[in-house]
């Protein structure tokens, strides 16, 4: 079995408890503006090139058949169009400056991966985290991951936005120990308007997976002047309320992201956004906290 | 922070005038008296005239003397002229060097405390007696009699110089007055409280420093000081914090090495296993830990002894201190190093009593001769290997003629080349290192002053590098760059012996061009396997580094018939090694630094710490006697939020479970984060960790890695 999968980060240490390994899912089903992974967005594979990191040697140019490398002088031109993301250039790039996220990856590759750090899960109460992306989107490979770590006693979180239909989650929550829920506005409109998705949809996911009796925690990532105001907030606890969700983890929004657009030849509609300030977010956690539920600040 | 430690801070900070080190004028006043007597008592009148005619310096806030300030500070008139006549006289009777075992070592201070300087001078005459008709002998112990008196003189000194402080700064201070009462005591009898058993100790580390020895260590202090400090708090006449305060005044002083231009390195081990066995963690290694932060000072080089039931809170409060910045502890896996020594044949009570001396080398403590080691450049030796014995960088024909590249078709006949060059140049070192550890003859060169405290010297009339220690001296052959070593191997097995992309032949000249004209080339090379990604390629190299050159020098003993250990710890010295380094098949420029220590290549882990660990545990550490160091970095949240410091700590205990042998942790500062922005290079593994997002700091822009080094201060 193969999915495609855009990155896998071992001692990923923000992605929920203990040690844990990330398994980045590439294709997303949302439009996010603020994505901070946007490399990850498309289902199909793209090439990332880092021009902060580039030292203008002009080897790729002499090894891509495409002629997709262009060295103007001493500056090198990447000409996107002609990649046929063959690969051949980035065994030559002494920089590391080229990339391609989005790889077909065999299930026992994952495995493979994973099982590398089994004693640091064990010794620090750990585990997995499928994240991406959007990791139910390819619900079946999802689930195969899912399903071999149970085998191996991993603890398995399973990282989504929940915009699909039921019967994705169907296929993963027997082996799912706790979903990190994104939630991501707070009314239909906003979130259509920001994310492309539907906020109903992914509420209502989230309300029949708590009633089945899966472990839900909802992670809010926090983005100024869209909904980081304690009047957001307040709504958001209202709609998480009626749904039956225990645990928010608020996610500041940062722009760590920003060098991933440049590479991907793409702008950032948020270069300017100021992330919030931690005391600010301390607050936004308080408001959650005094409508009842088990709040923190992550990230 | 005690009251008394921020006075002391400030005090000191008035830095002593910048003059003359006296120090061989106070020498060559005790051996002008004594001319016509033999060498080793002639020499015991130096170390005399050492201990009792430097100006003993006390600071007003000080609860515990002792300072090297009397190194510069003299009431004597000396001119010039003196000093050259005094010096003529000096460097004729000699110095011993680090080389022939006289710094670099762990004292038995247990016996000191137990049996104080009466009992020690009561050994000394019982084995006179003893050997009434050994000439040798009874010379050798009339010298360390000599000397004891002389500490014991300067005991006393300093409790007279406290109490003119008194009447110098015309004010009472009972600091003062306890010192002085202290010093009176002690300067004979046994301590029997704390603050005597920390004085006598501070001041035998002090006489050492007079004498010039350099990296001498503490030891085991929450070992030997806990009966003392048990029994105080159990009757009453101490608090913790009084400790606390003790403590701090000890250790800040250690600072004073900056006066003379260079941190001293004074090793400190807590924690660890009894040598009865069992955990040994009590309230005194909390305390040390807990001043050391305090003290805030590069000098005590603190190393937390950690074993398998070491409570995991005592390992958080070390990860506390490393995160302010510090960089110590160093944590030592007991169930790596105690293995390691008792395979050379100590008793395991002794080896579970060891400590550090220096920067990390395992030291059975008080029961050896003084530590010496040197630099074997691991890597040089692929150079010739693929040059047929010639030095890339001169020409010069340094090795055996091991053939050609062109002649080599497989990669173990490159191996092979390899180990012939190592061999060959482990010859080469321990013939350089055997004529200068031999070089003078070791009575002349007595030590009647250490030999009191190592165990066994008094009594067998013997001095300590003349056969009156317990066990054989050692020593240290510090095999450089394991993450060169294992990417170079890595690279010719990869691009030329399995996938057949260029040959043997060519690599080399590429090697010798520095890679001018071999840019392509380079860039297969950089990005063949690398050590430190849990990479089975790349690692089995690391694996064999730690079995080949523990099997090389496994043939060698020292003088006295004790082992060559390895290390491969050479914190720094990658700098100056790689200088002497061709360009390597990993890569790397000639001259270029080596990988440090027993880390993976700076900036070619690339899979996060866990991968790290996954390889550097794959060799068997119990090879390594002399011990290892991992360095890591962290970024500073890493150790402020408890919950991410938990996964630290895991990762930790985890690493020690595989057969780690030590790792020192550094929080990521802010100057690193600067140099990273201008230095992409340098720190490729560099990552930032943030909920559901990966990347690596240098692919960041430089607005966003601002905005990280923002948050770095704040957290
Ligand atoms: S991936 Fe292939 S086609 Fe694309 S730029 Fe590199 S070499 Fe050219
Ligand atoms: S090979 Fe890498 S460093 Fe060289 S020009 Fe291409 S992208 Fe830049």
């Amino acid at each position: 079995m193969k999915g495609i999968v855009s990155g896998m980060q071992h001692f990923s240490v923000g992605d929920g408890p203990g040690i844990r390994t990330t398994v980045f899912m590439q294709g997303c089903n949302l439009r996010c503006e603020w994505c901070h992974n946007p490399e990850t967005i498309s289902f199909k594979p793209v090439f990332l090139y880092y021009k902060n990191l580039c030292r203008n040697c002009g080897l790729c140019q002499k090894r891509c058949p495409q002629g997709a490398h262009l060295m103007m002088g001493r500056t090198h031109h990447f000409n996107r169009e002609r990649c046929n993301l063959c690969g051949e250039c980035i065994r030559y790039c002494p920089a590391g400056a080229l990339k391609i996220s989005g790889k077909e990856t065999a299930l026992s590759e994952v495995m493979e991966y994973i099982l590398e750090d089994m004693e640091f899960y064990s010794s620090s109460n750990g585990g997995v985290t499928i994240s991406g992306g959007e990791p139910l989107c390819q619900a079946d490979f999802t689930a195969a991951i899912a399903k071999e770590c149970k085998k191996h006693n991993i603890h398995v979180i399973v990282d989504t936005a929940g915009n699909v239909d039921f019967s994705s989650f169907e296929k993963v929550l027997s082996y799912t120990d706790c979903f990190f829920f994104d939630v991501k506005g707070t009314s239909e409109r906003d979130y259509l308007s920001k994310t492309g998705g539907s906020l109903k949809l992914s509420l209502e996911n989230m309300m029949r997976l708590i009633s089945g009796g899966c472990n839900v925690v909802a992670r809010i990532p926090v983005i100024p002047s869209y909904n980081d105001s304690e009047n957001d907030c307040n709504i958001m606890a209202g709609l998480l309320n009626q749904v039956g969700v225990k645990q928010v983890h608020l996610l500041p929004f940062h722009r760590l992201g920003a060098g991933k657009y440049a590479a991907l030849g793409k702008s950032y509609p948020y270069e300017q956004c100021v992330p919030p300030s931690k005391q600010q977010m301390q607050k936004l956690a308080d408001i959650f906290a005094a409508h009842g539920f088990e709040s923190r600040v992550d990230g | 922070m005690s009251n008394q430690l921020s006075c002391l801070k400030e005090e000191m900070k008035l830095i002593p005038e910048k003059s003359k080190d006296i120090r061989e004028y106070l020498m060559y006043l005790g051996y002008v008296r004594h001319f016509d007597e033999p060498v080793t008592i002639a020499r015991a009148y130096a170390i005399e005239s050492l201990f009792e005619n430097h100006k003993k310096y006390i600071y007003a806030n000080d609860l515990v003397a002792g300072s090297i300030r009397g190194k510069w500070s003299c009431d004597l008139m000396i001119t010039e002229a003196d000093s050259q006549h005094a010096e003529r006289v000096v460097r004729s009777y000699g110095f011993n060097t680090f080389l022939m075992n006289t710094d670099h070592f762990a004292p038995d201070y247990e016996t000191l405390l137990t049996e104080g300087i009466e009992g020690i001078l009561g050994k000394i005459r019982q084995s006179m007696e003893k050997y009434q008709n050994n000439e040798e002998k009874k010379t050798f112990l009339k010298a360390t009699e000599i000397s004891m008196r002389a500490f014991s003189t300067m005991i006393g000194q300093y409790g007279d110089a406290a109490l003119k402080k008194c009447a110098e700064i015309h004010e009472q201070k009972p600091n003062l007055l306890k010192i002085s009462e202290i010093c009176a005591k002690i300067k004979y009898k046994k301590p029997d409280t704390f603050h005597e058993a920390l004085q006598l100790v501070w001041l035998a580390h002090t006489a050492f420093l007079y004498e010039g020895r350099l990296a001498m260590a503490l030891g085991r202090m929450d070992q030997y000081l806990y009966p003392f400090y048990k029994r105080d708090i159990q009757d009453g006449i101490l608090t913790k914090e009084q400790a606390l305060a003790l403590v701090e005044c000890t250790l800040y002083k250690i600072g004073e090495s900056a006066y003379s231009g260079r941190d001293d390195v004074v090793n400190i081990a807590i924690g660890g296993v009894k040598p009865e066995n069992g955990d040994a963690v009590n309230e005194l290694s909390y305390l040390i830990l807990e001043a050391v932060k305090n003290c805030k000072i590069p000098g005590p080089n603190l190393s937390a002894r950690i074993h398998c039931e070491t409570p995991d809170e005592f390992l958080d409060e070390c990860l506390k201190v490393v995160g302010t910045g510090l960089g110590y502890p160093a944590l030592m896996n007991d169930e790596v190093n105690i293995p390691a020594l008792y395979r050379h044949g100590y008793t395991i009570e002794d080896c579970r009593n060891y400590s550090m001396v220096g920067c990390i080398e395992n030291f059975i403590t008080g029961k050896q001769p003084p530590w010496t080691d040197g630099r074997y450049n691991v890597p040089k030796y692929i150079e010739l290997a693929m040059n047929n014995g010639r030095c890339m960088l001169t020409g010069v024909q340094l090795g055996p003629e091991t053939g050609e590249p062109s002649t080599f078709t497989t990669m173990d006949d490159f191996l092979n080349a390899l180990k012939i060059q190592m061999e060959f140049g482990a010859a080469e070192y321990m013939m350089f290192f055997r004529n200068e550890n031999d070089r003078y003859n070791k009575i002349a060169y007595a030590q009647p002053f250490l030999s009191c405290f190592c165990r066994d010297c008094i009594e067998r009339g013997l001095d300590i590098n003349n056969g009156g220690s317990i066990y054989p001296s050692v020593h240290g052959a510090g095999c450089m760059g394991i993450g060169t070593f294992a990417d170079s191997l890595a690279a010719v097995d990869d691009v030329v012996f399995n996938k057949k992309l260029i040959s043997l032949q060519t690599l080399k000249e590429a090697l010798l061009s520095d890679f001018k004209g071999y840019e392509e080339l380079q860039s297969l090379l950089l990005n063949a396997p690398k050590y430190g990604n849990n990479n089975p390629a790349a690692d089995k190299y690391a694996v064999l580094f730690v079995t080949l050159t523990n099997e090389i020098f496994s043939k060698y003993r020292t003088r006295d018939g004790g082992a060559i250990y390895t290390a491969i710890a050479t914190n720094v010295q990658n700098i100056p090694a790689g200088k002497q380094v061709g360009a390597t098949p990993d890569g790397r420029h000639a001259c270029a630094p080596l990988s440090d220590a027993a880390s993976p290549m700076h900036g070619m882990d690339k899979n996060g710490p866990t991968s790290v660990v996954n390889s550097v545990t794959k060799p068997d550490y119990t090879m390594v006697s002399c011990g290892t160091v991992l360095n890591q970095k962290y970024s500073p949240s890493m150790f402020t939020d408890p919950e991410k410091r938990a996964k630290l700590l895991a990762m930790i205990k985890t690493y020690f479970k595989k057969g780690g042998q030590e790792i020192q942790i550094n929080a990521v500062s802010r100057d690193i984060l600067y140099d990273a922005m201008g230095n992409p290079e340098n720190y490729k593994d560099l990552v930032v960790r943030v909920s559901g997002f990966s990347a690596y700091y240098t692919s960041l822009d430089k607005a966003v890695q601002l905005d990280i080094l923002e948050r770095t201060e704040h957290e």
